[in-house]
């Protein structure tokens, strides 16, 4: 009896399992000889280049949009949609000269108004953007944003002619040519945002000028961008580009090993598995991590204490442990980035720590005050912030609490009231120094030492003027020895590196130090 | 399938001899307990102490589950994470069961006004995604143990009310109940002496259920990055942080995964036996079938 | 059972009402906002952002607001997902999220009569152990975990199943898998003391008194009376299922619901916030009423109490 039951069980069982399997093995078609296949790992927030401020919405817009210039292999700007710029002998005055040549998608030439409208509407207060800021240097932007002047012909930006466009700036600022590289100074089809609203990046309404167009948004899953035939340039190499947006790791990893991505990024434990293999890729990316101390909570109101716990950090034990090729570092401008300088910052010393910590009034760690260092919840942090602990209590004997916060939660208390120790990165919206050492001006909203310098901040101003390299570079080694020697309201513990796997049959992935993915040079092998 | 005739409660600790798996749970979970309290003092290495020269070591004479990503031994994480975990497991499921037991009598044993406005609320917070509840009270109380428990045991006792209040439904209404009611006994007492021995069986299992769901509902939370805060480590921890080295440090999961495992299992399969030991309305009637 | 049906009508938006007020006020009094960035914005930015979305006027006027929005149908702009509305994202989640539900829904149910009917037809013998074993196995992991094995397993090693995404019916199979095993683990047991406790009730044994065959008996007559406490988890079962799972949807890259009840709080996110709690409480509250309507017909006793 039990036999017999269980015979039929049996047959159940497997007649179901026949079934999962033959719903297995039918396929999908499959177009993977001519399409590219890359993970996003997330939903782009949104393609509108005027609101987008994420690398995710910059991948997809850098590849369907191009500006008036774009970086050359060293990241230097060079003309794109625009010929050609001329500069007045001032530097206050640059007139650009547009390609006639350039359409968007529906046909249309774009032209100067194009880039007018996109950019009063970047500054406009109700569009409520994160990056009217990068205009600010525009004359009377940063007034207009502010709704002191409610005028938008008051704002520095004008077309002469259809293909010719002046900005007028409020003071020299060398590297402008830069800033018109990045999606929120991109052009703007006013007639499009105004007659689908909301909608208007949506596949069937958006209208693009770049070398590709968006040909699919299945919203949290996936983009597909295929070749734009109106592109005045050559024709991009793929038949598309398919973007999932696999957000795990381990899944984007999978995914590449059972073919079905092509490019994958690789999580800290898979690299030294992979690290030897061809298909590795690792370069570094203008990406600095930092402690940062509350220049007005004690202990840290004594730069001989901020010193001492920035000499008391052996940065080399930090890449074996985050295990991504992070580079560490005593420096803040970044490798890859004019300015750069290994030799500045605190050096590893515990014994000079020591004594410095002495000098302060707390001979081996005594006397000194609890002390906490927060930082936001993710793994990484983590990692570096328990090592850090460790350090500072072998080197200085100097116990300091760590604790996390939720990023957002993070982030409120930073602005609100930043505790006495904090762990922070900053990510490079533009390849040049300025971005990095104006965060530390006593003027800037990321500034949450509360450490105010004037020497400083006429340092930084001196940068942006500089038109001389070498000057320049003078300039910002000293503004760096302010920073990172003397006074220390921060200390460079690394700088981060992108790590993928890119298969064999893709020729000419992308490595740049801002980790942009312009794909119209990438191609197939066998295509 | 007269098996079930064999089971009696009076057979004491001789069920145990039939039920091997049981036992061999209960000695499980005994000797885990036994651990946790005393992790202190026979884990071979504090729970935080790094060694930057042996990070990610796999497990050998020195360190018998390998090191971590900071070269902290894996053994004392386990041993201490069981401190965590077991008491977030017992904790969560004892309050929740304490508090949805209240609810769930006083629901079904008054009725009525009472029973209306009570389910009312239970229908409200049942009605509420638990994952983003707990999400948003874990937020707003910040990441501490308490405020896991707190998290946890808010969204965890709805559900034993309505078991609760559904189970004294059906005693209420039996004999020995309204013999007592009409021999003037006070609610107080009826609900003591008859309703609660005789729901009791339900709500045993119940635990045995709710504590590994505890633990388990801990590693999710790990895992959405909203666990016990670091240095302190739980199984939940241990293993939101080790199940993306499956594959390249398998000893980094498969020790906490174990734990849990095995853990879980053990909770079932005592509460498993429970059922078919204590169930009141199986054991009278198998016995004269 | 018309009466039942009225009065759980009637009172779903009251019930509706409750959760949207506590959630409101819960999510409200959480630290940090949906604007506070990496990057901050200088002040001036910020106050227009916040003017957009009207963050800026009293409370309780942003919460009647919304109600009153909600009432039209309208639940608001997400603030994290800038072009889209909280109703495009849940129209578009929702069906992905429902369509993996029903067949994680259908395995757990295969699965659990599968193992509940062994275990309680041969209650006692090794295939009882064996069935119960294995239905424990399937919930003694967390879903990440099951979810990397089984990706590792059948994805990784072995080939049979694509590892994610979502691209046509093989795709769903190891997701509902991983899915449907914990509520399956759950069902057998329900199953198998419905059957245990069904076996010694009097027609059960007048059947077999008859000489009818015991495979006869346990089909037509046991499964059937014993499937009744199995209605009444698939109110709660159902909801959970069809609104999605986080760890199965980010693991195998589902483009379904889960995510947002985890996203929407790390972006403060209010009004998505918002609108996933109403969907959840919606979908939950409808479930539940069809389940009590069935068990009301099933056993006529219920409605009359």
């Amino acid at each position: 009896m039990i036999r017999r039951r269980g015979r039929i069980v049996v047959r159940v069982y497997f007649s179901f399992m026949a079934c999962m399997v033959l719903i297995g093995c039918g396929g999908v078609p499959d177009d993977r000889a001519s399409t590219l296949r890359i993970n996003l790992g997330n939903e782009p927030p949104t393609l509108d280049w005027s609101l987008a401020t994420d690398s995710t919405s910059f991948v997809v817009i850098m590849n369907i949009m191009e500006g008036l210039a774009e970086f050359d292999e060293g990241l230097n700007p060079r003309p794109n949609m625009a010929r050609k710029w001329d500069v007045s002998p001032d530097g206050k005055r640059y007139v650009f000269h547009l390609r006639p040549d350039a359409v968007w998608t529906d046909g249309r030439p774009v032209t100067a108004d194009d880039y007018v409208y996109a950019w009063r509407r970047l500054l406009d207060p109700k569009t409520g953007s994160e990056y009217a800021y990068f205009l600010f240097d525009v004359e009377g932007a940063e007034d207009f944003n502010a709704g002191k002047n409610k005028d938008p012909e008051s704002v520095g930006i004008r077309a002469l002619s259809s293909t010719r466009l002046e900005v007028r700036l409020r003071k020299p600022v060398v590297f402008f040519p830069s800033l018109v590289t990045f999606p929120a100074t991109f052009p703007l089809r006013r007639d499009v945002v105004e007659k689908h609203g909301d909608r208007w990046t949506e596949p069937e309404n958006i209208v693009t000028n770049g070398p590709f167009s968006l040909g699919r948004w299945e919203h949290e899953y996936k983009i597909e961008i295929v070749p734009n035939p109106r592109y005045f340039g050559p024709r991009p190499k793929l038949d598309r580009v398919r973007m999932f947006m696999v957000r795990d790791g381990a899944t984007s990893l999978t995914l590449y090993e059972t073919g079905d991505l092509d490019v994958t990024g690789l999580m800290p434990v898979a690299i030294p598995a992979y690290r030897n293999r061809p298909d590795f890729a690792n370069n570094p990316v203008l990406r600095g991590n930092y402690v940062a101390f509350n220049v007005t909570k004690p202990p840290f109101t004594d730069p001989r204490v901020r010193r001492a716990f920035g000499h008391a950090i052996d940065r080399t034990q930090i890449p074996p442990i985050l295990q991504g090729g992070e580079i560490a570092t005593t420096s803040w401008i970044p490798i890859g980035m004019f300015g750069h300088e290994p030799s500045i910052g605190l050096r590893f010393d515990p014994d000079r720590a020591r004594a410095l910590l002495a000098e302060a009034g707390f001979p081996d760690g005594q006397n000194l005050p609890p002390v906490t260092m927060v930082y936001a919840t993710d793994p990484t942090s983590r990692l570096l912030a328990e090592n850090i602990q460790a350090q500072w209590k072998k080197n200085l004997n100097a116990a300091v609490a760590i604790d996390n916060l939720e990023w957002k939660v993070f982030l409120s208390r930073l602005n609100a009231d930043a505790p006495q120790i904090y762990r922070l990165g900053w990510g490079a919206d533009y390849p040049d120094p300025d971005n990095f050492m104006a965060l530390w001006t006593s003027t800037s909203g990321n500034n949450r030492t509360r450490w105010k310098n004037e020497a400083y901040d006429r340092l930084v101003a001196r940068g942006t003027e500089e038109a001389d390299p070498k000057r320049r570079k003078a300039i910002y080694d000293e503004a760096q020895r302010v920073l990172l020697e003397r006074e220390a309201p921060i200390v460079p513990v690394y700088f981060s590196a992108s790590n993928r796997l890119i298969h064999p049959r893709v020729r000419g992935f992308p490595a740049n130090p801002l980790d942009l993915w312009i794909l119209k040079p990438v191609s197939l092998e066998g295509r | 399938m007269g098996e079930s005739v064999k089971r009696n409660k009076d057979a004491g600790f001789g069920v145990f001899r039939e039920h091997r798996g049981a036992a061999l749970s209960l000695l499980f979970l005994v000797a885990l307990a036994v651990g946790a309290v005393l992790a202190p003092w026979i884990s071979p290495y504090p729970y935080d102490a790094t060694d930057p020269g042996n990070l990610l070591g796999g497990p050998s004479r020195e360190h018998w589950m390998g090191t971590d990503r900071l070269g902290r031994d894996l053994f004392s994480r386990v041993l201490f994470g069981a401190r965590v975990s077991l008491l977030v497991g017992v904790t969560v499921a004892l309050s929740a069961l304490t508090i949805g037991t209240v609810v769930g009598m006083l629901s079904g044993y008054l009725r009525g006004r009472t029973d209306q406005v009570l389910m009312r609320i239970v229908d409200v917070l049942y009605a509420l995604p638990d994952l983003l509840v707990v999400i948003l009270l874990m937020v707003l109380l910040g990441r501490s143990v308490p405020a896991l428990i707190a998290a946890m045991v808010v969204i965890g006792w709805v559900g034993v009310a309505r078991l609760t209040r559904g189970e004294v439904l059906r005693v209420r209404e039996l004999p020995f109940v309204e013999a007592a009611r009409a021999l003037g006994a006070g609610h107080a007492a009826i609900l003591e002496r008859h309703v609660l021995p005789n729901i009791m069986a339900p709500l045993l299992v119940t635990l045995t259920v709710r504590i590994p769901g505890a633990i388990l509902l801990e590693s999710t939370l790990s895992f959405l990055g909203l666990g016990i805060p670091p240095p302190f480590s739980s199984w939940g921890t241990l293993a939101s942080d080790g199940w993306t080295a499956l594959r390249f440090y398998p000893h980094l999961i498969l020790f906490p995964g174990a734990a849990i495992l095995l853990t879980v299992l053990s909770f079932n399969t005592l509460g498993d036996f429970l059922r078919d030991v204590l169930d009141p309305r199986r054991v009278p009637r198998s016995v004269n079938g | 059972m018309r009466r039942l049906l009225v009065g759980r009508l009637l009172a779903a938006p009251l019930v509706l009402l409750a959760v949207s007020t506590l959630t409101f006020f819960l999510m409200r009094a959480v630290p940090g906002g949906p604007f506070d960035a990496e990057k901050p914005l200088p002040p001036a930015i910020k106050a227009n952002i916040e003017a957009k979305y009207r963050l800026n006027d009293p409370f309780w006027l942003q919460y009647v607001s919304y109600v009153g929005g909600a009432l039209r149908g309208d639940l608001g702009p997400s603030y994290k997902y800038v072009n889209r509305s909280v109703t495009d994202i849940i129209r578009a989640a929702l069906p992905v999220s429902a369509a993996l539900g029903a067949l994680a829904l259908l395995v757990s149910l295969i699965l659990g009569l599968i193992f509940g009917t062994l275990a309680g037809a041969f209650s006692g013998t090794w295939v009882d152990r064996t069935a119960l074993f294995l239905a424990t196995l399937g919930i003694a992991l967390p879903g990440f975990l099951l979810g990397a094995v089984v990706i590792l397993v059948f994805a990784h090693n072995l080939r049979i199943f694509p590892p994610a995404l979502w691209e046509g019916a093989r795709y769903m199979i190891l997701p509902a898998v991983t899915l449907g095993i914990g509520p399956a683990a759950y069902l057998a047991r329900l199953v198998r003391s419905g059957i245990l406790e069904t076996m010694h009730q009097d027609f059960v044994r007048t059947a077999k008194a008859k000489g009818l065959h015991p495979v006869r008996v346990m089909l037509f007559h046991v499964l059937g009376n014993a499937l009744t406490p199995v209605l009444s988890v698939l109110g709660p079962l159902t909801a959970a299922f069809v609104t999605g799972s986080f760890v199965v949807e980010y693991l195998f890259s589902i483009p379904g619901m889960g995510k947002y009840f985890v996203d929407s709080v790390a972006n403060r996110d209010y009004p998505l916030i918002m609108g996933v709690t109403l969907v959840y409480g919606a979908i939950l509250y409808a479930a539940n009423v069809v389940v009590d309507i069935l068990y009301a017909w099933a056993d006529p006793r219920v409605g009359r109490e």
